[in-house]
Order: structure tokens, then sequence, then C-alpha cells
């Protein structure tokens, strides 16, 4: 990767050189470099995709200065492995289960890929998928979010995600009892 | 390896970024480097709002609106409003039921995430191939017969459900009789104190039909009972019942009444006879009465075609002791219609050729058209046809006025059943103590989300269950 070149002369052997290259270098909020597939990178995120055909990429490391390296080794990390994934047939049919909404349920692989994160990757993570416009994977990462609450009792999702409850008593028994539905389980 | 950071700040790429609809970025929070890591607080509420519909269900919502002021804000109406209120359960045995949204109303923007909702996956162990499925009127509720001897009933909204043994006088005497549950209707609340709230958990009317065969007189009885859940329990009360041996001879009706269904309207439900009987077993919803009637004879080509099901011979609409029927004779679409005061007759009210009418030419008239089921379905007085199956059209026919519409074919018009379904779901969620919101609009809404608590009587109706399972006897409406 060529780095710091004068200004002046960069302009016109980068323009050709991007053409050239199936790569496009990123830059984290704290500088780090990091690599990713052309092809991956405007297929997946929708702002990348604008950026290449807008000719804004910078071959030195385009700037994302919103995003932190953790979270855009993450990215990159996505975008690769989605590259070499094939679309498992059983996701495609959908007639066999009871969930028939257009959301495809996470493959086995993004499910690995989110399980592995922490609870603060995982939300940076979001906020990258959100910022690049990545819609497949800020569904996947939303989607285990989601799961972390399921079937749990409001005190136990606050103990996973660390909320502190600001409802005094006497507004939680009332929620509790119009509500009494949703809490018959605990 | 980093290059130098300052030099390049300047000339970041914020500013090249492409316009995108989709693209949260207004209410992300600043630049952190060295901030402190991201908890689910940092989230914006845009993306707690994109997290809260991957939610497996309402009850999961309340429960995080529950957590704290912040959730419940994001939790709020305007983000309720958004689910799609609308669309429909297609079943056919002995696949699971699917649902199938309906496509938003120009104009109004509809999170097209329906699962939420509607996903029945709860029932994944309560469901079994081929369970015949009842959805009641607008959806709230749910009930289904399992194994031919027990009914389901669930909400699918609140995912709370209830098994039920229908109960009946010849249940006192197993030994001697055997029988088989082939189907269960949910009754509009009509009757009673409960008639201005519409069906829940706590407060429902199930009307049960079963085969009953006697193994010493050697005959067999379609017996019909009611189950009416209500919030002091739960009570059975035998309706009518009648001989029809005539009609469903054979051992395999044990079988085959639940797939003889012909349909429900205006208080009619309806089964066909077995083999060339011709003959149609009506119960009366309301009176809870059986009649059988014939159909009119007819000349066809295609014998195979006498053994009526949903896929030649259907309920198209019925009213106060009437019932309309469709029937497909080789190339001919009949209406028929059968009254009270006609007794055991009925006649045939209209007859179209329906390649003539489609303008098509079939390849062999014996093995063509059928029924199938499809959102149109649900229109009363229509039916939806397929010429035959490498067709790649649908035809709807309007049975008033034989008017026909060419539809395109989906992948889901098959001969299985098709409900509608509404989101029972009050979109106007209020925890009625915050931000002093309208004393009175809460409490309305208190009321109406009250009716599915089902705590209680979940208890009496297993209590009374037992009870009628140790020959008890069973209390009487």
């Amino acid at each position: 990767m060529e780095v710091d070149k004068g200004k002046g002369e960069a302009e016109e052997t980068r323009k050709v050189a991007e053409a050239d290259r199936d790569t496009v270098t990123l830059k984290s909020s704290d500088g780090k470099l990091f690599e990713v597939s052309k092809e991956a990178a405007a297929r997946l995120s929708t702002v990348l995709a604008g950026m290449i055909a807008g000719g804004s990429i910078d071959d030195n490391g385009t700037d994302l200065k919103q995003i932190g390296s953790e979270a855009l080794e993450n990215v990159v990390d996505y975008c690769n492995k989605h590259a070499n994934s094939i679309p498992s047939a059983a996701l495609i049919s959908s007639s066999i289960s009871f969930n028939t909404a257009p959301f495809k349920e996470p493959e086995e692989w993004e499910r690995k890929f989110v399980d592995r994160l922490s609870h603060d990757a995982l939300f940076d993570l979001v906020e990258a998928a959100n910022f690049l416009g990545m819609e497949r994977l800020l569904d996947v990462t939303c989607h285990k979010i989601s799961e972390m609450m399921k079937g749990k009792s409001p005190d136990q999702i606050r103990e996973v995600f660390n909320i502190k409850n600001d409802y005094t008593k006497e507004e939680l028994e009332e929620i509790r009892q119009e509500l009494a539905w949703a809490f018959y389980d605990d | 390896m980093p290059p130098d950071r300052s030099r390049r700040e300047g000339e970041t790429i914020t500013t090249a970024m492409p316009p995108d609809r989709n693209h949260r970025t207004e209410e992300t929070s600043t630049c952190k480097p060295a901030a402190p890591p991201t908890s689910i607080h940092d989230l914006p509420g845009d993306l707690l709002e994109l997290v809260f519909l991957h939610a497996d269900s309402f009850v999961c919502l309340v429960r995080a609106a529950a957590t704290c002021k912040p959730w419940r804000r994001v939790i709020s109406d305007p983000f309720l409003r958004r689910f799609g209120r609308f669309g429909h359960y297609y079943h056919e045995p002995p696949s699971k039921p699917l649902f199938v949204p309906s496509p938003a109303p120009p104009g109004e923007a509809t999170v097209d995430v329906h699962r939420l909702a509607v996903s029945l996956d709860f029932l994944a162990h309560h469901y079994d191939h081929g369970d015949v499925m009842e959805l009641s009127d607008g959806g709230s509720l749910l009930a289904f017969v399992k194994n031919s001897s027990s009914v389901v009933v669930c909400d699918p909204c609140t995912r709370k459900q209830m098994e039920l043994y229908p109960q009946s006088p010849w249940e006192r005497n197993p030994g001697r009789y055997h029988s088989c549950t082939f189907g269960a209707f949910l009754l509009n609340a009509g009757d009673g104190d409960t008639s201005s709230c519409s069906m829940n958990m706590s407060s429902f009317r199930l009307l049960c039909v079963s085969l009953v065969r006697d193994d010493v007189t050697r005959t067999k009885t379609a017996w019909a009972t009611l189950i009416s859940s209500r919030h002091d329990g739960c009570w059975w009360r035998a309706l009518g019942s009648r001989d029809v041996g005539a009609i469903m001879p054979r051992p395999s009706s044990w079988i085959s009444a639940r797939t003889k269904f012909l349909g429900r309207a205006g208080g009619s439900l309806c089964w066909s006879g077995q083999a060339v009987s011709n003959a149609v077993l009506r119960l009366d919803e309301s009176s809870g009465t059986f009649s059988i009637f014939k159909l009119p004879a007819h000349a066809r080509r295609n014998h195979w075609s006498s053994y009526y099901n949903r896929e030649n011979l259907r309920v198209v609409d019925g009213g106060t002791g009437f019932v309309r029927l469709a029937r497909i004779i080789d190339d001919d679409l009949e209406v028929l219609w059968w009254s009270h005061d006609g007794g055991h007759e009925c006649i045939v009210e209209r007859k179209v050729c329906l390649s003539q009418l489609a303008g098509i030419e079939l390849i062999k008239i014996e093995w063509s058209w059928r029924f199938l089921d499809t959102a149109e379905t649900l229109n009363p007085g229509h039916v939806v046809l397929l010429p035959f199956e490498e067709y790649m059209w649908m035809f709807d026919v309007n049975v008033e006025t034989m008017k026909l519409t060419r539809l395109r074919k989906s992948k889901n018009g098959q001969a299985g059943r098709v409900f509608p379904y509404e989101l029972p779901w009050p979109p106007t969620i209020k925890f009625p103590s915050i931000h002093g919101e309208a004393e009175a609009a809460g409490a309305i809404l208190a009321m109406t989300l009250r009716r599915y608590s089902t705590a209680d009587n979940f208890l009496g109706v297993r209590q009374l269950t037992r009870v009628a399972e140790e020959g008890g006897c069973l209390p009487v409406l």
C-alpha cells in the first residue's frame, strides 16, 4: 500500500490506481488501516458503494472517523466472511417455518460472528453498520440484541444490559397490573 | 504504519457522504476515539427501535418498555403504529400455518416486520401435521384440533395458549364409544354480559364437532358441543347430534371428516359426505343443530370428481337459514342454494361454462378446474379457480354476478384455508402514570389490554378438565 505521497502528483496516479485495485483501504477513528474487497464493500454498504462510485475513496485510507478500530475490524471481518459464504438453501425456502417475514434469519456463520462479540463491541458494530449503511449487518446485530431480551423479565433485561431502573415502585406496579398478560409467567 | 492523522483531519470523507434515506446519522453520537465503551444507552432512538422491531413477541416489547423510561419512550405510539396490522394466515395441512402480510396501503409507511405479532412458533410443540385450524373473526384467537382429541386455543398476540379436552355425554362410557374431534370453531361473543367485549383467552365460545362411533349399536353420530370460557371457569354444553352413518359410512371417515370440510359462512358449517352419497352435513352455529341435504344430481364425465372436497365444492356464502355453495362439474361452475325451508334438496341457482367465460381452451376437461385459496377468497361470495396446474393465471369469480377477473398465480394458491388476521394489539399502548397523560384515555386502553389476562381462568380450565376426566359431573350452562 502506498502511503504519504506528495499530494499534487498523487491525485492523478491515485485515480488510475484506484480503478485497478480490487480492495479499498479504510481508516478507523484511531488511525488504523484496514483493507476490504471493493466488491464486498460496494455490495454490503450503501455508503461505501456511493463513495466508490463517486470516486471519493482515499487510497491511503478512507477516513471513517466515526468508527473505532475494533468496530471497523469487525465490519471488515464481516465483509470478508460474507464474500466467502454461500447462502444456504434452507434459508431461502421459508415454507417450513412459521416465520414468513421478509427478514431472513441470521445464517449460521452470521450467528457465530455476532455471538463471539462482547456487548460493547456489538453496540459499536450496530452504530458502525448504521453509519456505513450496511442493512444486513445492522439487521443481524439488532436481531442479536433483541435475542438477548427474549423470554426475560424486566429485571433480567436490566441485568443483561446494565440498565438503571428509573421507575418508581408505584409506577412499576401499575404497569404490571395494567399489562398483566405480559408478566403472567414471571 | 498509521499515517499522520492530523494532516488528513480536514479532508475527512464525511463531506463526501452520498445522501441516503436509510442512513441514520443525525442522532449518532459524536466521534469518540477515547470515549468509554458503548453501552446500549448510547444507541440512538432509531437504532433502539430497530432492535425492538426484532423482538419475538409483544410480550417482549412490553417487558422492554417496563425496564426504564427511555425505552418506554422509544416503544411509544408512533413506533407501534408502524406495525402493519393486517394480513392473513394461509393453512394447508400438513404444512404449518403461514402468515401472509397485506401490502401496506398506499402512502402509509408500514414496517415490513410482521413476524413479531404473528409468528406461531410458540405452538411448534403442539402443532401436529394435518391439524385443523380456525381463526376467530379478526384473528384475536386461534383454535386448532390436536390429534383428533383435544383443542388448543391460543392468542397469537400474547402467545398464551391452553389445551381443552372436549367432554360430552358419550365420554361417560368410554369402552363403548370412540370419538374423533374434527372441527373447532370460535364463535363471536354474542350472548350474555360480555357481548361488547371481543374475544380473548378468558372469554370465548368454542363450537366443537366430533364424530362418535358406538361399538354396540354400530351407529355413527356427529355431535356438537359448546365450550364457554369465562372469568369464572370453563363450561361445557352438549348441543345437537345427528346420525351420520348413511353419509359417512366407512371407517376412514375418522380421518376424512376433517378433510371434507367445505367451509364456513353466515353461521353455517358444512362437510361433504363420503363418495357418491352427494350429501352435505350442515351445522347451524347459532343453534348447534345439524341438517343433511342432497346436492343436485349431475351428469359429469369424470367419476372421480364426485368425491367432493374443498377443491371442487365449497361454501361461498350464507345467512340465517340458508347456505350457498359453489361446485365444479367438469367445465361448469354451479352456484347451489340450500335453505332450511327446502328440506333435503338444494337447487342450482346459476351455472356457467368456465372455459367459455375465461376464454381459454382446456386440454382435458375432466381434470381441469379446481378451487384455490388466496387472499381473494376472503371476499364473501368469491371463488378463485385454476384451470390446470401449469396455467399461470388464476381466475376470481364473483358468484353473485358471475363476473370473472384474471389474477396472477401465486405460490400460496392451493386448496387450503385462508383466515384474515388483524392484529388485536391496540397500537396505543400507554402506561397511564407516565408523563401524566390523560387518565381517561389510559383507562380505556387499560381495559382493552386487561382482557388479555388469563391467569385465573387458566387454572379453572385445568381443574375442570381434571374433574371431568375422573368421571365427575360436568357443570352445564
